[in-house]
């Protein structure tokens, strides 16, 4: 009898598999087992085998189902595929308004025309806080910035005259359009002492949208990173002439 | 002068070729061949009566299915479609073979129903009897 032996892998379902192995019975233990009729305790047995083949092989097609984000059904399977995608789930629902803000400028003028003196407008940073007149222990925050100086299709500046004499503009009044969302920011203090790999601290209160930021002791800024390899932190910069004297010429141009 | 044509099982001529496997598994190395076709049938009966329905995968059909008998009442008219059942279940899955006697005694004191079944089987010169006793 040969020593390396016909083996099908490619049977998937109990027929093929019961099939596969009376074949295989047949071809090497003619003089073993000869009775493949359905009431046979032999086809008993390899009907079991073949019932098990089956289990399995569904067993397998699942595992390999659940490996894939398009295919996977169980929801931790879902998550633990979404996090690797850097996906952040969001935890908590919070309320969300819309809120305009106006600033007055003085109007310049500009060869023959008079136009807003952008060199007056504000910049708000994120995070800015309001308050209701009418309640105000309710916040909410100015997650995005606000820049009165620039004007996009993505973030427009609405211009319209605010105070005129005789045919003249005095000043002008823009408005910028940002959604804010309840919510108040907190501060915790932490004491990290030897160090610990993957240390983790309980933030004991409820309802928490987000972590700001991180600081430590000696005011160095801890960012939170999509992977540990990661050594380079992108920061937005206006480009003023305070912050680059020679590139701020080219605040204006799109490269 | 006609003679009755009788046919042999060839695998039977054959000494050492084993065909099934008998039971109960209870015997030195588990398995124990049959080495006649007679030996076979008998072992095929005795395990289609032991399985009930629907345990066999795919084939749910398949099984004497004589343990739902046991919480019946053991009446003459149950026993006489046990009767009917096992001749039905025969002529199904075991068309060669063919049913000479069939009793069904009934032991109330007990709660025990023996069925005794004598066959043979077509066209050839093979005849056995099967015992089962359940309660």
């Amino acid at each position: 009898m040969a020593t390396i032996k016909d083996i099908k892998y490619l049977n998937k379902d109990f027929t093929e598999l019961r099939s596969s192995l009376v074949n295989y019975a047949k071809t090497y233990f003619p003089t073993t087992y000869n009775d493949f009729t359905p009431a046979s305790p032999g086809m008993m047995f390899m009907e079991m085998a073949a019932y098990v083949g089956d289990v399995l092989s569904f067993y397998l097609d699942n595992q390999f189902q659940e490996t894939y984000l398009q295919y996977a059904r169980q929801t931790n399977n879902l998550y633990e595929l979404a996090y690797m995608f850097g996906y952040k789930p969001n935890v908590t629902g919070v309320a969300l308004v819309d809120i305009s803000f106006y600033q007055q400028v003085p109007a310049i003028l500009s060869g023959s025309s008079y136009v807003p003196d952008f060199n007056y407008t504000l910049y708000i940073e994120p995070n800015a806080r309001v308050t209701s007149n009418l309640n105000s222990n309710i916040s909410f925050l100015v997650e995005d910035p606000i820049d009165f100086s620039v004007s996009s299709s993505g973030d427009p500046t609405e211009v319209t005259i605010y105070q005129i004499a005789g045919s003249t503009p005095q000043s002008f009044l823009l408005k910028k359009n940002r959604k804010a969302i309840s919510s108040n920011i907190n501060q915790k203090q932490y004491t990290f002492d030897e160090p610990v790999q993957f240390a983790t601290v309980d933030l004991s209160d409820e309802n928490i949208i987000g972590i700001l930021d991180c600081f430590d002791s000696d005011s160095n800024q801890w960012y939170e990173v999509d992977y540990l390899a990661q050594d380079t932190i992108y920061k937005s910069i206006k480009n003023t002439n305070t912050n680059d004297p020679y590139l701020s010429q080219y605040q204006g141009d799109t490269p | 002068m006609a003679y009755g044509a009788q046919k042999i099982f060839p695998i039977d001529t054959k000494t050492g070729t084993a065909i099934g496997v008998s039971l109960n598994f209870s015997n030195p190395g588990v398995f124990q061949s049959t080495y006649l076709t007679k030996d076979a049938i008998k072992n095929n009966l005795i395990n289609f009566f032991l399985t009930n329905q629907p345990e066999r995968y795919l084939n749910p059909t398949f099984g004497g299915n004589l343990r739902n008998f046991i919480f019946e009442q053991i009446t003459a008219n149950n026993l006489d479609f046990l009767k009917q059942d096992i001749q039905n279940q025969i002529g199904l899955y075991f068309p060669s073979v063919i049913v000479a006697r069939l009793d069904v005694v009934e032991y109330p004191d007990i709660n025990q129903v023996v069925v005794t079944l004598k066959y043979t089987i077509a066209d050839t010169n093979i005849s056995d009897q099967l015992d089962i006793a359940f309660n």
